[in-house]
């Protein structure tokens, strides 16, 4: 018996076909996970069900819950519905929880509004959910605003409101891909607890394939707003029909997988850091990091938000400088080193690849600009030559060098930016989550990529990641941080194999498999 | 393609956005043509009587003619009459097959003032005047507030403080009222001055908002990025940001043109903007007290109706470049 | 909170300074001489020399700047140079007519543009949203200075619902007869703007994530609207209603010379067409401090009603 049964949904705003003829149904008691990457159309898909789409968008097909064609509703009777029979959860608790009041107040509406509850027993009403979602000291919390929440808290506070009128069909879309890893962990613990005391159906919208193994019974895969295929969690687990799907699952880096890389002989000490510190405004970012990384090599920089991983990468590009301890280029003082003769050293590629081009430059502008300051060709003519070599490396075709930024995909810019990063020919480069926020194909792609140039040019890398099955691919040493200091730091092997400090256990246990 | 392509097709695509593109051309065209002397050199020549009503519509074209021949006798009569002139124009008139008017108008294409002289021809001009210190005064503003905006975003610390120093100074005094004290103070009168005093008080909200811009950006990766290839202070600040930041710059400028032939207009009124020598919009609505209650409403029209022309087409077309220059729409 | 407001207070002084040296510089510096332009034309130098004298501008700079400071700090500065009256005298009984006429106009237009701003965005995009946005680009084209002649022409002169100008003795007399008219031409004059920028902050919140979730939660429209955006955008408007005051106090001086109201936008007005520097510096500096006092007041303001400011 399906308690959600969507038929044929097409979806179009004034330019783009977001979803083109999308069928499925979610079982009664069931967790069906909507799986896809950028574009796919699983979060439209999902904002449809409840009418929530902007006023620009055009719908047709059937959405039948519970029998009732959700689009022939009244807005009376959507409103109903909305928050009681079917429930959602978004991605940022952040934004979606309203600044201005307390979550204790946000939560009683749900209730007043569908079930009526008397003032007097809200308040005790709104406890017992804010326990049942695992809030602690629920008496002070309920008068808490949003800001004064963590990432985790602010989202168990989001399915408070969400369970609050006892829905039957639960809509997470993309409830942890904004929190850290330990923390996603238990936040999917709770979802599933909960589904199963209340016996709830759940819609699970994600990216990550991971995790649908983890939370769902069935699949949907989808692409460019068409479905790719569909199927229980085993079914196209291990037998994928569709050739997306297999591409998809094979691009995953697999935490257990197992390093085919072999690193022959001893590489000499390229760089050395002792008791690296970063304060600001009195608040320790990095506390005392001490590190070596060999020529040729890659040191994997593992950690959530607030570790102090990023600060430590640009400490090492001199783009922060230090407010203690030492950095030594081949013996060398950092420090000492002038300005400029320094950054043909290290160099440094970021996360965003939005924002890491400058929009007003052409991309050959971004290119030769590197050049022009440090001498590097005679002229114009030669340094263009250059930069359509670099864009050869990276895969990129020459005709890139009169385009701008926007032109391109994310994973196009990031190729671009390695390609600025490469003019210098640098010893060391900096992977300040350079692929986090790609998606999973390009993702691979791009490491591929990494790789290769590292074996051409003998680079040593420095990447930084929170993701740890893609530290895994990378990395022939890793160190893991928390809250600024370095708790452990060895060989790639041996961190994921048998980690000694309960940090790095806890961080391997919660990645999801 | 750049960000200046994509908007020009963006804004080409917008009908009201390339009529107002078109008004305020030509606005432009009539104010550059006034300056150069092409047209209305000769608004304060006292061709018609006083008071002289309007003649409307399809008489236009005919009238100026009218207008030539009739100026070519007026040169040489100043109000003093001549017994062949009238003769004389009468032949004319009735060879061109036209209705003369007198050496002296009985009536213009839109009516005349007090003194008789020509209510279009000195509407135009105050097209000139207004225009020019609206884009000199905000091209002034605009450079100042920039530059410091600019200064006080990127470096921040003392240099920030420095400017935010200066910049609640200049807050704490209503703007008119800043404007008014100045003026008082500089006494003589003229464009320049107009200028200078607009410009040097109203930069402070292009800085705030170029100011706020450049926070935003310091930090973002592709500063971080030009730091990291060895891109001095300077060059981010002007080669990297600035182009960021034009989009900003640029709306504002245009919103400052309007704001500052506004308060030329109101200066000029009162008495304190341009002088006699030449002609404002705010000098032609200071005669129209008087002028109403003796019923004569064509001067205040022809000045309304040119600057709410002008101040809309303004207004719309930076409203859609503000639209098609938006980062966010892309 | 209070350690805030006192930090404030102190920060108070080196803008007080600014002031008070920005407007020494205007009059006793660039200003130049006027013991010229009280001699009138036609004036002997023994004349001129004992002008310079009784105003104090034949001392050194720094001596001066002393005087100034002290006659703001007790609040004298000395009498008008062209109607003798004390200046301070001046500001007590000119303040009364003022507010009659400001606090009314602000109610008033603040509560019309607030509706109309919520009604344009909820309905964006829509042909009122346009319709009206374009009434409100073309009001804002047309010069005050039209509103007020053709206002009071029309209704005032013409059709005689209002007194043309002047001001009576009694609040009751005024607010309902003379304030009339220039409340109405200010709230007209300021509709359009206002209307601009408060719809600007509603549909800068009615686009945030929260509205979407509590629309998902099953709120109707209704409550979505004036209880969620609106307690987010009083924020904003809240500040920039307050921050509006102090402009409004200067700017109203063009309805007050119109209308023959006596306050002090009129009495500014006044001072400058005769160069009547003691009071032009007075109100400038007095509305300067009141400008920071009100600033100081809305930035409190928005402490109070963000609680994510308040609490950090």
């Amino acid at each position: 018996m399906s308690v959600l049964s969507v038929r044929d949904l097409r979806v179009d705003f004034r330019e783009t076909q977001a979803v083109r003829g999308v069928t499925f149904d979610v079982a009664e008691h069931g967790t069906v996970a909507l799986v896809g990457e950028s574009g796919s159309g699983k979060s439209v898909t999902a904002l449809s069900i409840l009418g929530l789409l902007p006023s620009n968008a055009r719908l047709s097909g059937q959405i039948l819950f519970d029998g009732k064609d959700l689009r022939q509703l009244s807005s009376r009777e959507l409103r109903a519905l909305r928050g009681a029979g079917i429930s959602m959860v978004f991605q940022e608790p952040m934004s979606s929880l309203n600044p201005v009041f307390s979550i204790g107040f946000q939560i009683g509406e749900a209730l007043r509004e569908h079930l009526a509850v008397a003032r007097r027993d809200l308040r005790a009403r709104v406890l017992d959910l804010l326990s049942e979602v695992g809030l602690s000291d629920p008496r002070a919390k309920l008068e808490r605003y949003p800001f004064q929440l963590s990432g985790g808290e602010q989202q168990r506070a989001m399915i408070a409101m969400a369970i609050a009128c006892e829905p039957k069909l639960l809509i997470a879309d993309e409830p942890t891909s904004a929190l850290d890893v330990t923390v996603q962990k238990q936040i999917l613990e709770l979802i599933a607890e909960l589904q199963a005391r209340r016996r709830m159906a759940m819609l699970f919208i994600t990216h990550d394939l991971a995790l649908v193994r983890q939370v769902a019974d069935r699949v949907v895969v989808m692409r460019q707003g068409e479905i790719r295929e569909q199927g229980t969690v085993r079914q196209v687990f291990d037998q994928p029909r569709d050739e997306y799907t297999r591409m998809l699952l094979d691009a995953r880096p697999r935490i257990d997988a197992i390093r085919t890389r072999q690193r022959r002989g001893e590489a000499p000490v390229m760089l050395e850091a002792r008791g690296l510190s970063k304060n600001f405004d009195g608040v320790a970012a990095v506390k005392g990091a001490s590190f070596r990384l060999a020529k040729g090599r890659t040191l994997g920089l593992v950690g959530e938000s607030g570790s102090g991983k990023t600060t430590l990468g640009l400490m090492v590009t001199r783009l922060h400088e230090p407010s203690g301890g030492e950095l030594r280029f081949h013996g060398e003082d950092a420090r000492a080193m002038p300005r400029l003769a320094f950054k043909r050293r290290v160099q440094i590629v970021f996360q965003n690849p939005y924002a890491s081009l400058n929009p007003r430059f052409s991309i050959g502008a971004t290119l030769t600009e590197p050049m022009r300051l440090h001498g590097i060709g005679a002229d114009e003519a030669e340094r263009r030559t250059l930069a359509t070599k670099l864009l050869a490396k990276v895969g990129l075709p020459a005709s890139a060098l009169f385009k701008y930024p926007h032109e391109f995909s994310g994973g196009q810019r990031q190729r671009i930016a390695i390609a600025r990063a490469l003019t210098l020919e640098p010893e060391l480069l900096i992977c300040d989550e350079a692929v986090s926020a790609l998606d999973v194909s390009i993702q691979a792609q791009l490491l591929n990529l990494l790789r290769e140039l590292q074996e051409e040019t003998g680079m040593s890398y420095l990447f930084i990641s929170h993701d740890l099955a893609v530290v895994k691919s990378m990395a022939d040493e890793v160190m893991v941080m928390k809250d600024g200091e370095v708790v452990e730091m060895a060989s790639a092997e041996k961190i994921y194999s048998e980690p000694k400090h309960p940090y790095t256990r806890t961080l391997l246990a919660s990645v999801p498999r | 393609m750049n960000l200046w392509l994509l908007a020009g097709q963006r804004f080409l695509h917008d009908r009201v956005c390339v009529a107002s593109a078109v008004v305020v051309l030509g606005f432009i065209a009539v104010a550059g043509a006034s300056a150069v002397g092409w047209i209305a050199r000769d608004w304060s020549e006292e061709v018609a009587v006083s008071y002289a009503p309007p003649r409307f519509a399809g008489v236009e074209r005919a009238e100026e003619r009218a207008q030539a021949e009739g100026k070519a006798v007026a040169q040489n009569d100043f109000g003093i009459a001549d017994p062949i002139g009238q003769e004389l124009a009468e032949v004319r008139a009735s060879l061109s097959e036209r209705l003369k008017d007198e050496a002296r108008s009985a009536s213009l294409a839109f009516g005349a003032d007090k003194w008789g002289r020509d209510v279009l021809k000195k509407a135009i001009k105050g097209t000139e005047t207004s225009l020019l210190v609206g884009f000199a005064a905000a091209g002034l503003a605009t450079l100042l507030g920039t530059l410091f905006g600019a200064f006080a975003g990127y470096y921040g610390r003392w240099v920030d403080d420095l400017f935010n120093w200066l910049y609640s100074v200049f807050t704490s005094i209503p703007y008119l009222l800043l404007v008014l004290a100045v003026a008082a103070v500089l006494g003589q009168k003229g464009v320049l001055t107009v200028v200078l005093i607009l410009g040097l008080t109203g930069w402070t909200g292009i800085f705030r908002l170029v100011r706020a811009e450049y926070l935003k950006h310091r930090v973002r990766e592709y500063v971080l990025a030009a730091d990291s290839v060895g891109a001095s202070d300077l060059r981010r600040m002007f080669a990297h940001i600035l182009p960021n930041v034009s989009h900003v710059v640029l709306v504002q400028l245009s919103l400052h043109v309007v704001l500052f032939i506004k308060s030329e207009v109101i200066l000029s009124f009162l008495g304190f903007g341009v002088g006699v020598d030449t002609v404002s919009w705010g000098s032609m609505l200071a005669e129209a007290p008087s002028e109403l209650i003796l019923g004569m409403w064509w001067q205040i029209a022809a000045a309304t109706i040119a600057m709410a022309l002008a101040v809309t087409a303004f207004g719309l077309f930076t409203d859609a470049a503000r639209d098609a220059l938006d980062p966010r729409l892309q | 909170m209070s350690s805030y407001f006192f930090r404030r207070l102190w920060q108070f002084i080196p803008t007080l300074l600014g002031v008070v040296l920005l407007v020494f510089f205007l009059f006793n510096w660039v200003g130049g001489d006027p013991a010229y332009i009280l001699a009138g034309k036609i004036a002997s130098p023994e004349l001129i020399e004992n002008i310079r004298r009784s105003l104090g501008v034949d001392q050194p700079y720094w001596v001066q700047l002393w005087i100034f400071v002290k006659q703001i700090a007790t609040a004298d500065f000395g009498v008008s140079w062209s109607t003798n009256e004390r200046v301070s005298q001046i500001f007590a009984t000119r303040l009364g007519p003022s507010l009659t006429v400001l606090v009314p106009l602000l109610l008033v237009s603040t509560v019309i543009a607030l509706a109309a701003a919520m009604l344009v965005a909820y309905y964006r995009g829509s042909l009122t949203d346009r319709g009206i946005m374009i009434a409100c680009t073309v009001g804002q084209s047309v010069s005050i200075l039209v509103y007020i002649l053709l206002l009071q022409y029309w209704l005032a002169y013409q059709l005689g619902w209002f007194p043309v100008q002047g001001w009576g003795s009694t609040l009751g007399e005024n607010l309902l007869g003379y304030a009339a008219l220039p409340i109405l031409v200010g709230v007209i004059v300021s509709l359009a703007p206002d209307i601009r920028l408060y719809r600007t902050f509603f549909l800068d919140e009615i686009g945030q994530d929260y509205v979407r979730t509590a629309r998902a939660k099953g709120l109707g429209e209704g409550r979505v609207i004036w209880l969620h955006v609106l307690r987010n955008a009083a924020i904003p408007i809240t500040t920039n209603v307050m921050m509006q005051i102090p402009g409004l106090l200067a700017g109203a001086f063009l309805i007050e010379r119109f209308f023959s109201i006596p306050g002090i936008g009129r009495e500014v007005i006044l001072a400058v067409e005769r160069s009547d520097f003691p009071v032009i510096k007075a109100v400038t500096v007095y509305v300067a401090i009141a400008t920071m006092v009100v600033n100081l007041l809305a930035d409190l303001t928005y402490r109070m009603l963000d609680p994510r400011v308040q609490l950090k």
